[in-house]
């Protein structure tokens, strides 16, 4: 599993592929306050990444120049 | 790395592998067509295995083609050249490759896509004329992806200053791509992102909703909601066969550079810099730049980095760091846009997006209703100037802070209808030194009273809800340092396996005991020491079972391991056919040796996709025969005795028996008088024949009748068997036997000719003595009567053609007869001797012996022996 869910965070971490965005969404959906930490993540799947991009969850650990820093986590704000 | 995924890559591993002999073994003998045979269906496996995984679709396509192309060669269209073997053999080596990159990365290259095209394409090119007829259609429709030159998509301004003036200063040919996917890509297989990251040339890209507004609750994280805005500096051609895949939803623009160029920001306070204006069109006409840099560099720090001013300026910056003459220019025109606040390039021709309307933050109608959100957030907006403020700062950077806070500050008021705030608040702002914060305090509040929004003091901030609250790093809770036991081992499997190994040689050699008993008393007289033995050799009898045991339970693994790929298989494909099913799964828990659970995958994805495919029908066929609106497969496992069933069984249409022998008849492979005679159960069998298949149209997912001749081919090579079971309208069902380990095998030591032979326990039904006068004659053939059954008997010695000398056969009164029961025949077998049951190892027959199929096998025995494994289901085709 890409992804571990500690409390209110959820820790992607490698390549998160399209197995797991069903639950990942319906966690991001319930969690009251939800944070998603990218700090090992080296690539998310669509499917997961539209989750983040509609309920906009704290995100932590997303490197700045990438591909994910400088264009999809700052364009989405 | 993904189990799943692990799996698919150590599969793929063996099935190439087999490949590339497959295909050396057909170059020297190409009218070999079980190799063919076999060939086409490891491409089968391999793309429907990596059908799984959406990321490998250039894997899948790839293989696809080598499918198609397999096909024609089996179907006898094209001949199997050695060029044509060298294709597929480069073919293999690049899945090997990606295999490789699989491993260590977890995704295929960024240049997968392109090499999957090029096999794509050799391989198609040597398909016969029909495909090459499809493909000429399908180049003559319009072609939808050809760059268009025509107005400049008005997303370019969502692009950044810094961004585009890097583009354009450049100066390489730019693409600007808009790529909307399909709601249901990700059933085919795509990820869009993961397309877009690795775009050729990636110099910006934008992701938003392609339908703006996405309601929370109905949101379905399976269907694409997003689309993307690429920019690259790649050349069309490049980004065609980039986005090759997915051309229908893709447009690509040739952006002209200048295009690129233009202010963009909120044009309030210009006038600030309209001095500088009038300094710097001079300097510029003068030509003196490096002062003309350094007026820039003043202005920009007076100027808020959102605004129209300050990008006016970064672009006259950027344009004189370029060496390019040309652009000098241009940068009048910035100056010039500076104190008008339009921006106009001289030489202009096609449409530039002007900096749109909503960019400048300004709202001018005045009294318009401002509603308590908009207030909310304006306050917090105000308030978070003043945290800003209060945050210690480098020096140099104070000014800069301070004019852009006013700024902010000055847009708030204006925004709720303040203005009579922002002299105050200027005032206290733009004085030099210490900032007196309680004055701007005492604004602010005063403006909350106002603004009715007093009850929110107390709490922190007023809106959105605290969200970032749990923002605070958790660290996870560390294990304590104490020292941790270790309850699962994982271990190499080639450890266990050599384990296995030893163990079955130490069964051979425990096997050496008996003989060693015998010749103390038999050759040395030593009776004692014969009875020693025997006691010894009984207790590394039972350990010797008890470490078999413990090491057989170590290789036993749950079929959970092959079962959990089906949930997503059923679920992808059903959606992909549009079918509604349930997949139930029963005895996951159920253990078997790790080969027969890794063995068993191969054959199962077959039957699954049988029946999502051809069993289980669409939903309004399903209501129109009354049956519940979704199909449900059932796959089960459960242990008999020393087998494991494994069961798919599905509520679908069943199999219809005339059709099936009207197929088989128009195959040829049953003549017009066996249609009427075969009995259903027969007809069943017929399932398994190669080439043979009901489906009317070939698919996507199978209906190729490779299906039910591999799964037989696999589950016997496992030493199973196959049942099918099917009423039509009702359903079918698929049984599976196999051996829960196939590492020791019992065998029943015969003797016949002085030789010693072994027979798998499992054929053997009984063994019986016979008196000689009870074998009859029932139709020219040696026959006994065993509890009213006829039973032919064959001599072991003839079949074997063991005729030479030695040959003495006693004849005594009693006959001893082995009655071999196999599946759909049972006869006996006469030998001249029993002997012991005992455990083997059995090892295939290698070289010149392979090809006597009537041995299954062979091992030592303790005397150091070599006793030949017989092999009952071939010995019954020589009868």
């Amino acid at each position: 599993m890409a992804i571990e869910y500690q409390g209110d965070t959820a820790i992607l971490k490698g390549i998160c592929t399209i197995e797991e965005a069903e639950d990942f969404f319906e966690w991001l959906k319930n969690e009251p306050s939800p944070c998603v930490n990218m700090e090992e993540m080296e690539h998310i799947h669509t499917a997961i990444l539209q989750g983040i991009l509609l309920v906009k969850p704290t995100i932590k650990g997303i490197k700045e120049n990438t591909f994910w820093g400088r264009f999809i986590f700052n364009t989405s704000n | 790395m993904d189990e799943l995924l692990r799996e698919f890559i150590n599969e793929s591993r063996d099935l190439i592998e087999d490949a590339s002999k497959g295909f050396l073994k057909v170059e020297q003998d190409p009218s070999d067509k079980e190799t063919i045979n076999a060939l086409f269906r490891v491409m089968h496996t391999l793309k429907g295995s990596s059908g799984i995984f959406e990321f490998l679709s250039p894997l899948t396509e790839a293989v696809h083609a080598g499918e198609d192309l397999l096909d024609e060669v089996r179907e006898g269209n094209i001949e199997l050249t050695p060029d044509i073997i060298d294709i597929f053999l480069d073919l293999l080596d690049q899945l090997n490759a990606w295999l490789d990159e699989l491993e260590d990365s977890g995704t295929l290259g960024a240049d997968a896509a392109s090499i999957s095209k090029e096999y794509k394409e050799r391989l198609r090119s040597l398909m016969g004329e029909k495909e090459k007829k499809e493909e000429v259609i399908v180049e003559e429709g319009p072609s939808e992806s050809v760059s268009q030159e025509i107005a400049p998509p008005v997303w370019l301004k969502n692009i950044p200053d810094k961004d585009r003036q890097s583009l354009y200063l450049e100066e390489k040919e730019i693409h600007a791509i808009s790529y909307l996917p399909e709601q249901n890509c990700f059933f085919t297989g795509d990820d869009p992102v993961l397309l877009v990251k690795s775009t050729p040339s990636l110099k910006w890209c934008e992701i938003f909703f392609k339908e703006g507004e996405i309601d929370l609750q109905g949101f379905d994280p399976l269907v694409c909601e997003v689309g993307f805005h690429v920019i690259s500096t790649a050349s069309e051609e490049e980004l065609k066969e980039h986005y090759l895949y997915v051309e229908d939803q893709v447009e690509i623009f040739s952006i002209p550079p200048k295009a690129l160029v233009f202010p963009q920001g909120e044009k309030e306070g210009l006038e600030l810099l309209s001095p500088f204006a009038e300094e710097g069109l001079a300097l510029a006409s003068e030509g003196k730049w490096e002062e003309l840099k350094e007026k820039i560099r003043v202005a920009k720090e007076i100027s808020s980095p959102e605004g129209f001013g300050y990008s006016c300026l970064s672009w006259i910056e950027a344009l004189l760091g370029s060496s390019r003459q040309t652009e000098r220019s241009l940068i009048s025109s910035f100056i010039t846009a500076i104190t008008t606040g339009e921006f106009t390039l001289e030489e202009e021709t096609s449409p530039v997006p002007v900096a749109p309307e909503e960019v400048t933050g300004e709202r001018e109608e005045e009294g318009k209703e401002i509603s308590q959100e908009e207030i909310a957030l304006s306050l917090e907006i105000l308030e978070s100037q003043l945290k800003i403020l209060q945050t210690p700062t480098q020096e140099e950077i104070e000014p800069g802070r301070r004019a852009s806070i006013r700024e902010v500050m000055r847009k708030v008021l204006t925004f709720l209808n303040r203005k009579d705030k922002i002299k105050d608040i200027e005032g206290i702002l733009s004085g030099e030194g210490e900032i007196q914060l309680t004055p701007l305090k005492e604004i602010v509040e005063e403006i909350k009273k106002d603004m009715g929004m007093e009850q929110e003091r107390g709490t922190t901030s007023p809106s959105p809800p605290p969200r970032r609250e749990g923002t605070q790093p958790k660290h996870p809770p560390r294990a304590p340092a104490q020292r941790t036991e270790i309850k699962v081992l994982k271990v190499d499997q080639a450890r266990i396996d050599t384990l296995m190994e030893l163990v079955s040689e130490l069964v051979v050699a425990k096997n050496s005991l008996p003989y060693l008993a015998r010749k103390a008393e038999e050759v040395f007289g030593n009776k004692e020491m014969s009875r020693d033995l025997k006691i010894q050799y009984a207790t590394i009898n039972r350990i010797c079972e008890d470490l078999q045991n413990a090491v057989m339970q170590i290789r036993m693994v749950p079929v959970s391991h092959t079962f959990q790929r089906f949930p997503r298989l059923v679920r992808d494909l059903s959606r992909k056919l549009g079918k509604k099913i349930n997949l139930v799964l029963e005895g996951e828990d159920t253990r078997a040796d790790k080969t027969v659970i890794e063995d068993l995958a191969e054959p199962l994805v077959h039957l699954i996709r049988n029946s999502i495919d051809h069993g289980i029908e669409s939903p309004e066929e399903r209501t129109s025969k009354g049956k519940p609106e979704t199909g449900t497969i059932v796959l089960r496992a459960l242990q008999l005795e020393d087998q494991i069933l494994i069961e798919v069984e599905d509520d679908g249409r069943g199999i219809n028996i005339e059709k099936v022998k009207r197929k088989a008849y128009e195959k040829g492979l049953i003549s017009e008088e066996e249609v009427e005679r075969l009995s259903e159960e027969q007809a069943l069998q017929l399932l398994f024949a190669p080439g043979f298949s009901t489906a009317e149209q070939v698919s996507d997912l199978s209906g190729r009748g490779v299906g039910m001749d591999v799964v037989r081919t696999m589950v016997e090579n496992l030493g199973g068997s196959v049942r099918i079971m099917s009423r039509e309208n009702r359903g079918t069902t698929v049984q599976l036997a196999l051996p829960l380990s196939m590492a020791v095998t019992r065998v029943l030591m015969v003797e016949t000719h002085n030789e010693l032979f072994g027979v798998p326990i499992e054929n053997v039904a009984e063994t019986v003595k016979v008196p000689r006068e009870e074998i009859k004659f029932v139709k020219k053939r040696e026959t006994i009567v065993l509890r009213d059954r006829l039973i032919p008997i064959y001599y072991l010695k003839e079949i074997l053609g063991l005729n030479g000398d030695g040959g003495e056969t006693p004849v005594e009164e009693e006959v001893a007869i082995l009655i071999i029961q196999l599946k759909n025949s049972e006869f006996g077998l006469v030998v001249d001797r029993f002997h012991e049951g005992i455990d083997i190892v059995l090892k295939p027959l290698e070289g010149i012996m392979e090809k006597y199929t009537l041995y299954s096998g062979a091992t030592l025995l303790g005397d150091g022996r070599v006793l030949l494994v017989l092999n009952p289901k071939e010995i019954v085709k020589w009868l």
